[in-house]
């Protein structure tokens, strides 16, 4: 992971570039909820983003028929996706698309996220530019609501869990591989709920510098 | 999260990922490693009856940033190697190290930066995590080479069916990630190494040519 390493000390990052991924997501069917107060157009320092409901989303209007066919999704499945949100931002020329799901754990509020496409614009499922020869992972962030018209989101800071990780002063399930600096987070979907559960409040690993302020845009 | 899943693996281009293995860790440890000079060239593919270019270059000339983690010490018995389509296009970029295990040859290839990717946004991107792709490397006697995918079909079967235990982790969507390290990832390929059926489909040649349009 260091691949994971070096692109979270990269500075351009759009929210922040510590982030830890995680192979399993921290949310299920009977996990997952909806707060329509993230839903809109927001700003923050970094660029402007605009979440919406999976059902109401332009992705999913456009990509209905190609995903779908004529039987949606039923069932589990249908709920995970229909509660998800799209989040949708540009950056130089490059149109990026992410799926969140929100879940309560304790008194916090999280966040999941997984890519879904990157594509020059004007935008071309043809022609994605996600990285081939790669799998995609979930990011996790604790979002703080203030009001309707502000929010933060603090991602995980995995340069401090993954320094805790390797002194093995924080135990979660990971893999690791030296030689190609490879880490990520393998621990299960119940492992990842019980270590934030644990470390929710810990302001080392969801700290002020790792916040990210947005502001909805009038 | 089996439709987020499903989701991604629609959309998002998976194309070295929907048959052929693929692992977590490198299949080789620096002491399997084999450098063959003889591999540095110019090669003409045809997949699919569609031609491209791989252009074979020293690992140790090759931009330094390129080099995930602690592979510049064992750059020197490297490759990188590029793929390009029939316009000049830059398609796939893989630092690539040669190891002998038992008594064949194989690539383990890893993802190299695009171009495009330096303009990428991070954040996005590192939802990525990069795997390895092993391949069975012949060489010819006409100076050649030839590829040849392991399955990933195969692997998850003998998974599947309990015939093999080896270290992995299964998504939601019912993927399944191998998560092995080197010496069990070894120890598959010295079982199934020699069995037709661990590879998939046709065999990937390689013809050392120049491409004009390179020059």
């Amino acid at each position: 992971m260091k691949s994971i390493f070096i692109i979270i000390t990269c500075i351009t990052a759009l929210f922040l570039t510590s982030c830890i991924s995680s192979l399993h997501p921290i949310i299920t069917a009977d996990k997952i909820i909806t707060d329509n107060r993230i839903t809109g157009s927001w700003s923050s320092q970094e660029g402007e983003y605009l979440v919406e409901p999976f059902l109401k989303s332009k992705f999913f209007n456009e990509h209905k028929s190609q995903l779908f066919g004529d039987s949606p999704p039923a069932g589990k499945d249908s709920l995970l996706l229909f509660r998800s949100y799209v989040i949708t931002y540009n950056k130089e020329g490059i149109k990026y698309e992410l799926l969140g799901a929100l879940t309560r754990i304790g008194q916090n509020l999280f966040m999941n996220l997984i890519p879904i496409n990157s594509s020059a614009m004007p935008g071309s499922y043809d022609n994605s530019l996600d990285p081939p020869g790669s799998i995609t992972t979930y990011t996790i962030a604790k979002i703080e609501i203030s009001n309707n018209n502000s929010l933060v989101l603090h991602f995980i800071d995995g340069g401090f869990v993954y320094d805790q990780v390797i002194a093995g002063r924080m135990k979660i399930k990971h893999e690791k591989d030296d030689l190609f600096d490879t880490f990520i987070i393998t621990a299960s979907t119940a492992e990842l709920r019980q270590f934030l559960e644990k470390y929710g409040h810990d302001k080392r690993i969801f700290s002020k510098e790792n916040g990210y302020t947005f502001t909805r845009k009038k | 999260m089996k439709k987020i899943g499903i989701l991604s693996t629609m959309l998002v281009l998976l194309v070295f990922l929907n048959s052929c293995l693929t692992t977590l860790h490198p299949i080789f440890t620096p002491a399997d490693l084999v450098y063959k000079p003889e591999l540095i060239g110019t090669w003409k593919i045809v997949e699919n009856k569609k031609e491209k270019w791989a252009e074979i270059n020293r690992l140790a000339d090759a931009d330094p940033r390129l080099l995930p983690g602690k592979t510049a010490a064992i750059k020197d018995k490297g490759y990188l190697i590029t793929y390009k389509d029939s316009a000049n296009t830059i398609s796939e970029r893989y630092i690539a190290f040669l190891a002998r295990i038992g008594k064949h040859l194989y690539f383990d290839y890893y993802p190299a930066a695009l171009p495009v990717t330096s303009k990428m946004d991070e954040f996005y991107l590192a939802h990525f995590v990069k795997m390895h792709i092993p391949y069975r490397l012949e060489l010819q006697k006409e100076g050649g080479f030839t590829l040849s995918q392991l399955e990933s079909g195969y692997m998850n079967e003998l998974i599947e069916q309990k015939k093999i235990r080896i270290r992995h982790e299964k998504k939601e969507d019912e993927d399944i990630v191998i998560t092995a390290p080197t010496s069990e990832l070894q120890q598959y390929i010295l079982k199934y190494g020699d069995d037709p059926e661990a590879y998939s489909g046709e065999k990937i040649s390689f013809a050392k040519t120049i491409n004009p349009k390179l020059y």
